[in-house]
């Protein structure tokens, strides 16, 4: 007996100086009840939470919890997003390039509205459900118009869409190798 | 005294479960705004993309504009001489439009165009990007030799090509001599064990793997080796000593532009010229520097020993074939002659004979327009031809000399410049790309671009002040105001200052330095930024092939195996 008392006198001493919490957890689990009930009346007092500490601190940390998770998918879906939009505007940048690079009459040649695939520049591509197309139309004489579109699917299931849109002409900018 | 710090403690649970739902609610925090912040900065990179593209776009449509001459949907007030136009509704994902405000300025025939785009989202934000583009007319005289499909060298034919300057003086090897004989050919082909020195730049579409370290230039796999011979020689007076092949003279992916001439409208013919029985018999066409236009619906021959002698300023349309016989002079002091041929054009006998020897008094467009299939021009005789020639829908033959032994006629000199479908050198030959013809451009030249930047910020702020006066939108009086405040002179000063000098925007600045100061400042700028393009058009001359942008041409350049559709039977010749 008196040895347990020791063992349980330096055990406290040890929590107590190091943590004083758990100590508190470990007086509600009622080890102390055992061991101080007959050296201290009214010892119930001084230990232990309250049945509303303890709800309202379970209530305080599972709502902190629900919207850490909560945050967590908020935010995979915002990361998610943002990759994903990162990964279109690449791209929008790398098919526009390719068709400004292409000589007038090739860009005469296309077709009004075509899919174009990403595969040809991306070995894996991270959209859901995507669809590419390419759409060339006659701004004016002498001038055209191309419109990529990529829309693409969210991990909600949410349509995403975005596009990009020159304007090309002949020996514009873009033309070719060197304009000679 | 223990009750109380019992006492003390209570609560504490709370106060931990709050302290640590704060530091949740902080890292929900965190993570929200981390998360926000990488689809915003995503967002962003997004918009300016298109912003940027637009922005260049608007050059794309000034390019248009100026090239094809049509300015429908522009301003053009303030004379012509500052032209705009606001390109809006353009319809971007997401209900997010765009709107593309120009401004170009005509510069002495070197425009200078502003382009501002902006992407206007949803959300009320907007996404701005501002480019500044100098454009050059386009000389259809640029290169000393271009050519549409291929240039041949043949029959064991040595053909040197280099360059000069007609205003300078005559051709000298030793003090008129430069090294800017630019030869610009789709393919190029060498028989025969024909080679061509060319001492200037060569602009080609050689294939993704024209070179090689590995390979080397004077392998027999090298297709550039194969196009100008085994001992042909890209060079310049900076080569380094032995070099065959300069590199940096060489580019290996290229575009040319090709601009289609009309022969003018001639109301009624001219009487086809008569020549007399004598022997020798000389008659004369135009009289004054005074521009005369003549018309021959059939075909010219001049015999032999005949000579049709232009005196005037002369413009010939023929829309048969042309043979020379005899000869086709060009004398001073008033004699300038532009032929356009229909048909055929074939020259022997005494040839062309330009006194002047400048190549500009002799311009030939041939086959313009590209109405006959077959047209072909035969260039031989027995007089050093100076002239430019237009031909981009025939086949040129320059005959030179076969082992010492002239084809037709003892000449084997051209000076000037000359633009083919194709281009076929007989035996040895010496091309001079005459340098003064890069100035040579046509009434309504194709323009293209020299360089553009980025505005920057300051620049672009000025610019967004401009565009508000510009193209108000009614929604303040303050944009009219401006507006009304805005002159010719004030967007010269604010907008191409900007263009030009940067920082001297400021108004403040006019008034000290006054507008002549200013203008020479301006046109002092232009000069330098013209000069530095042409710089750096030494440097687009350097790029490097993109691999998958030549075409199919990259194993069948030159080669002697017949696999081309195109490919000439020499033994036909």
């Amino acid at each position: 007996m008196k040895q347990q008392k020791q063992r349980q006198n330096l055990l406290r001493g040890y929590l107590r100086s190091w943590m004083p919490f758990a100590l508190r957890f470990a007086k509600s689990a009622g080890k102390r009840d055992r061991t101080d009930r007959s050296a201290s009346a009214g010892s119930e007092k001084q230990g232990g939470f309250t049945l509303a500490e303890l709800l309202v601190g379970t209530a305080a940390n599972l709502l902190v919890i629900a919207g850490l998770f909560s945050a967590l998918g908020q935010g995979i879906i915002y990361s998610e997003n943002a990759r994903s939009l990162d990964f279109v505007t690449q791209l929008l940048d790398v098919e526009m390039d390719e068709i400004q690079v292409l000589g007038w009459t090739e860009i005469n040649a296309l077709d009004t509205r075509a899919s174009f695939d990403p595969h040809a520049y991306f070995a894996q591509i991270p959209l859901r459900k995507h669809e590419c197309i390419r759409e060339v139309t006659n701004e004016s004489a002498g001038l055209k118009k191309i419109n990529l579109i990529v829309s693409w699917h969210d991990l909600r299931g949410m349509v995403h869409r975005r596009n990009s849109v020159t304007f090309l002409t002949e020996n514009g900018v873009y033309s070719p190798g060197t304009a000679l | 005294m223990r009750r109380e710090k019992t006492k003390s403690r209570r609560g504490s649970a709370i106060i931990t479960a709050l302290m640590v739902a704060g530091i949740g609610g902080l890292l929900i925090s965190i993570m929200i705004r981390s998360a926000t912040g990488e689809k915003i900065a995503a967002d962003k990179r997004y918009h300016n993309q298109n912003a940027s593209r637009l922005a260049i776009s608007g050059v794309e449509m000034a390019i248009m504009a100026l090239s094809n001459d049509v300015w429908d949907k522009w301003d053009l007030s303030f004379n012509g001489e500052i032209r705009t136009q606001q390109f809006s509704g353009v319809e971007m994902a997401n209900h997010s439009s765009a709107e593309i405000s120009i401004l170009l300025k005509m510069n002495d025939g070197f425009p200078i165009v502003v382009s501002n785009a902006e992407v206007l989202t949803t959300t009320g934000a907007s996404y701005k990007n501002q480019k500044e583009a100098n454009l050059r007319p386009h000389s259809i005289f640029g290169n000393g030799l271009t050519v549409g499909t291929r240039t041949y060298f043949l029959y064991y034919g040595n053909i040197g090509i280099d360059s000069y300057n007609s205003a300078v003086g005559l051709y000298d090897p030793f003090l008129n001599r430069n090294d800017n004989g630019t030869v610009v050919s789709t393919n190029l082909a060498s028989y025969h064990s024909s080679n061509a020195q060319i001492f200037g730049y060569l602009g080609a579409n050689l294939g993704a793997n024209w070179y090689s370290e590995s390979s080397g230039i004077q392998q027999a796999s090298n297709p550039l080796a194969r196009q100008i011979g085994y001992g042909g020689k890209v060079t310049g007076f900076d080569s380094a000593r032995g070099a065959l092949v300069d590199l940096d003279r060489v580019v290996g992916d290229i575009h040319i532009i090709e601009e289609e001439i009309e022969a003018p409208a001639i109301k009624y013919p001219t009487d086809l010229p008569r020549f007399g029985k004598g022997k020798k018999s000389t008659v004369e066409l135009g009289q004054s520097a005074e521009s005369e236009f003549h018309l021959i619906n059939s075909d010219l021959t001049i015999p032999k020993r005949k000579t049709l002698r232009i005196s005037g300023n002369v413009v010939l349309v023929v829309k048969g074939n042309i043979n020379i016989q005899g000869a086709l002079e060009v004398v001073p002091p008033f004699g300038r002659l532009t032929l356009y041929c229909e048909g055929s054009l074939s020259v022997i006998g005494n040839g062309l004979v330009n006194e002047w020897q400048q190549p500009d008094k002799l311009v030939i467009f041939h086959n313009p327009g590209g109405l006959y299939s077959n047209g072909a021009v035969w260039l031989g005789g027995d007089t050093p031809i100076h002239a430019a020639i237009y031909a981009p829908h025939s086949s040129v033959y320059l005959f030179g000399h076969y082992q010492g032994r002239p084809f037709y006629g003892s000449n084997k000199d051209f000076y000037g410049s000359l633009v083919a479908k194709n281009v076929l050198f007989y035996g040895d030959y010496e091309f001079h790309f005459d340098e003064s013809l890069k100035e040579y451009v046509t009434d309504n030249p194709t323009y293209v671009l020299d360089n553009f930047v980025n505005l920057d910020s300051d620049e672009a702020k000025q610019l967004d002040q401009v565009i508000d006066g510009l193209f108000p939108t009614g929604s303040g009086d303050e944009a009219e105001a401006l507006a009304a405040l805005l002159d010719l002179e004030e967007i010269e000063l604010a907008l191409f200052g900007i263009a030009e000098s940067g920082s001297e925007i400021n108004l403040a600045k006019k008034a000290k330095k006054g507008k002549s100061a200013l203008a020479q400042e301006r046109r002092a700028a232009a000069q330098e930024r013209r000069e530095a393009a042409g710089k750096g058009k030494k440097e687009k001359l350097t790029k490097k092939v993109k691999p998958g942008d030549n075409g199919d041409n990259d194993g069948d350049n030159g080669d002697n195996d017949g696999d081309n559709d195109d490919d000439l039977e020499v033994g036909d010749e």
